[in-house]
């Protein structure tokens, strides 16, 4: 088995042991993934068609999928068995019935239903209960395994969070301030530059998109059409704010970067950026093993205000990746996680100068002595300037 | 030509399907509804589309219209608050922050002074723990499945909704031509042409002809051309003479269609012409079954007695078509399982794997609208009847 599914199982096995379960039931798609290795590209895009994992203590994991995905399912997986079932009856019945038929023995049944749709859960929970079994809530036990990352699970956040850095500033490379470019290609050029990195191909959940100029006002600019933009063009000296999020061995990244169409800011700009790479600077001082989220969030929040930087009332400071690209925990006033060894967390640095929003988000390892920035192809306490012209 | 340009729900387009949500809803029983799904709150709001819901990108979003009070409220985070005012929401926003446990009792917690009587809500997309939340914070809270309803409103189209398909359609096929006629100058040139440069010229011209988003974009050559889905490996190239099939989804202002295209790599022969010819033979046996008062499941019954008598065998892994709107996927199915009856106003995209000469999957998918006659081809951009063969070379074509 390989190091990544060896860490993995051992920690399911933890949870199964730590919660003294028969087995553990798994039906979040994300979950289903961190522990089996099985990723089907449009399970949350077509949600009739359901995936479940079953896992016993020192098993090897059995998913049940339909069995249009059978084969896709069976090219990646830590050794799972895979189980599909037919189209004769109604999908999501018949997944749960192959499923009762894999814990027809056991007593006590973990499983992570509560953040599946409610008429999943309740399916699984009718089963349990049909088998007589004692139901164990196993969500909390699953989103703490997956926050705390594993050596190779760091490895490969580590390797796609460079790449993606190294493709932002691959295509910001090709910018010349006094040649316009629209926000569509911009977002194209993303995308290809990530791809030319050996990232994989996503189709739905892998973002990349520009949004330049006074359209940074918003931060979802361009609706609908988020990751194609539109047909405004930049002018010298417009801010270009990147967005890319890449996967690479199921490990996502999730970063934010910011270039100037000209070699010098402007005042404003000047003011905008600086306040941005304070206000990173806070966030990694105030990340320590051992603090909770919400210390930490009103923490910066408190000497972010003593230094005037005008951060977006409410919004949250950054969040986890891994397996998904967004995850708890979250660095907001709410959440009373205790910060870990190995978390991997995305800082999402956005404020307010004047009426446009900047934003740029650094991907940091949290460790005891420290956190690391690993997506640094460049140092970014400057943005990337363009060339003015050639 | 002008309709293919009026790519969004006109105010008047919009005031129609509200009437008919709010119609079909009042009448049975509920005082409004409360989703959290994205195809669900697209629909339902008629327009309002957020950014990467369903995979989890942004926190929870939340749409609440009561039809007692005409009261439409969006509840999101503050990242996301500018989308309804770009796309015209009539309604109020409720910004709510992480100021809670978790973000679903964030999100409830900014609905406990909104919310009131008797709800439909989306047991098909809303989480448990989500439920619970509302439970916790909303009194008296009274909440049905809504999901039938909804299911049963979505499958019948307006003329609108109609008309945002057949742009998606239109989108698609130009997208994937414009993949081809990328990828041909030099798909058998020593460069070669990457499997992932011919899925991304797919994406990357959907967005410029007008699409919205891109969902699923698989592609498959050789032995993964067995598979319904593989891997694209990042340097996999283009090189292997036979079927190359590409899966994808896409969007137009919210409304989703899937699509499937097999071409033919290098020259092809007579045994790949036969096994093309075999799938259109299938694919137009469900055809004269796509008719009102059909049940969805007669029309997979049709095409399996054609494919025993005819031994032109299919993978009966997948059904063979299913209905699209407001996500990729809905009902009805063209499948043992489901016996939906059709009817006009549906719009169904059909598309059957049957088997190449080394048992690759080919396919060819189109999207079509039942009528109370024929079903009207709404991907009618370019005919795709007769196999398509990739082939060329050059130093490099852009």
């Amino acid at each position: 088995m390989k190091n990544l599914a060896q860490e993995v199982t051992n920690k399911i096995n933890q949870i199964i042991e730590d919660q003294n379960l028969d087995g553990l039931i798994i039906s979040d798609i994300y979950n289903i993934q961190y522990a089996t290795g099985v990723k089907i590209p449009c399970a949350h895009a077509q949600t009739d068609l359901r995936i479940f994992a079953y896992i016993e203590r020192n098993s090897a994991p059995i998913v049940i999928v339909p069995k249009c995905w059978e084969n896709a399912a069976s090219q990646y997986n830590y050794n799972a068995k895979i189980i599909s079932y037919s189209l004769e009856n109604d999908q999501t019945i018949s997944g749960i019935e192959e499923l009762l038929k894999q814990c027809a023995s056991a007593k006590r049944l973990g499983s992570d239903d509560d953040i599946s749709p409610i008429k999943i859960a309740r399916l699984i929970r009718n089963a349990i209960a049909e088998l007589g079994a004692e139901y164990v809530s196993c969500t909390d036990d699953l989103r703490k395994a997956r926050s705390t990352k594993t050596k190779t699970e760091i490895k490969h956040l580590k390797s796609i969070a460079m790449k993606t850095d190294h493709a932002i500033n691959g295509y910001f490379h090709h910018l010349i301030a006094d040649r316009s470019k629209s926000s569509m290609s911009v977002s194209e050029n993303l995308r290809i530059h990530s791809l030319e990195r050996d990232i994989d191909l996503e189709g739905y959940n892998a973002c990349s998109r520009g949004v330049i100029g006074n359209s940074i006002s918003n931060i979802w600019a361009y609706a609908p059409k988020f990751g194609f933009a539109a047909s405004d063009f930049t002018n010298v000296g417009d801010p270009i704010i990147a967005d890319a999020m890449n996967n690479e061995n199921g490990y996502w990244s999730n970063s934010t970067r910011i270039a100037i169409m000209s070699e010098e800011m402007s005042e404003d700009q000047q003011d905008a950026y600086g306040h941005l790479v304070t206000l990173r600077d806070l966030l990694c001082d105030a990340l320590k093993v051992g603090r909770k989220c919400c210390e930490v969030y009103k923490d910066v929040i408190s000497k972010a205000a003593d230094l005037n930087i005008s951060i977006i009332d409410g919004h949250a400071l950054g969040f986890c990746v891994g397996a998904s690209p967004m995850e708890g925990p979250f660095l907001s006033s709410g959440d009373q996680t205790i910060l870990g060894d190995n978390m991997v967390f995305v800082l999402d640095g956005l404020i307010q100068h004047k009426v446009l929003r900047y934003r740029s988000r650094d991907t940091v390892l949290l460790a005891v002595d420290g956190v690391e920035v690993i997506n640094c192809y460049k140092d970014w306490r400057e943005p990337y300037f363009a060339l003015n012209t050639i | 030509m002008s309709t293919m340009n009026d790519i969004s729900l006109s105010t008047n387009e919009k005031n129609i399907l509200n009437e008919k949500i709010e119609k079909k809803l009042s009448n049975e029983g509920y005082d409004g509804i409360l989703v959290f799904g994205s195809s669900n709150l697209s629909y339902l709001s008629c327009g309002i589309i957020f950014p990467y819901m369903d995979q989890k990108l942004v926190q929870p979003v939340a749409l609440y219209i009561c039809f007692k009070t005409g009261k439409r409220l969006i509840a999101c985070t503050n990242d996301l608050a500018d989308i309804p005012l770009q796309l015209n929401w009539d309604g109020d926003v409720v910004i709510y922050e992480l100021n809670q446990h978790s973000p679903e009792s964030s999100i409830a917690a900014s609905l406990k002074n909104h919310v009131t009587g008797k709800v439909a809500i989306d047991e098909n997309y809303m989480s448990a723990a989500q439920l619970r939340e509302l439970e916790t914070s909303i009194d008296g809270l009274i909440s049905l499945s809504g999901d039938q309803a909804f299911a049963d409103l979505k499958m019948i189209k307006t003329e609108a909704e109609i008309r945002l398909l057949e742009i998606s359609c239109r989108m698609g096929d130009r997208g994937f031509v414009s993949a081809l006629n990328h990828s041909e100058g030099a798909a058998l040139d020593t460069l070669s042409y990457p499997l992932w440069e011919y899925a991304e010229r797919f994406r990357v011209h959907v967005g410029e002809y007008g699409g919205s988003g891109v969902g699923n974009m698989v592609v498959a050559q050789g032995d993964d051309c067995k598979d319904l889905y593989a891997r694209c490996e990042p340097r996999a190239v283009l090189n292997e003479q036979g079927f190359v099939r590409l899966e994808y989804s896409l969007h137009n202002s919210g409304y989703w269609i899937t699509g499937s295209r097999t071409v033919y790599l290098g020259e092809s022969n007579q045994q790949a012409e036969i096994a093309w010819s075999n799938n259109q033979t299938l694919k137009n046996i469900a055809l004269k079954k796509l008719r009102t008062g059909v049940k969805a499941n007669e029309v997979y019954s049709a095409v399996l007695k054609a494919s025993e008598e005819s031994n032109i065998p299919f993978w009966q892994g997948a059904d063979l078509g299913h209905g699209v709107g407001t996500s990729e996927r809905e009902l009805p199915y063209l499948a043992p399982y489901d016996d939906t009856e059709l009817k006009a106003g549906m719009v169904i995209a059909l598309g059957i794997y049957t088997y190449g000469p080394k048992e690759e999957l080919i396919c060819n998918k189109d999207v079509y609208l039942i009528t109370d006659g024929e079903p009207k081809l709404l991907n009618w951009y370019k005919n795709w009847e007769d196999l398509y063969v990739l082939y060329g070379t050059s130093a490099r074509h852009g």
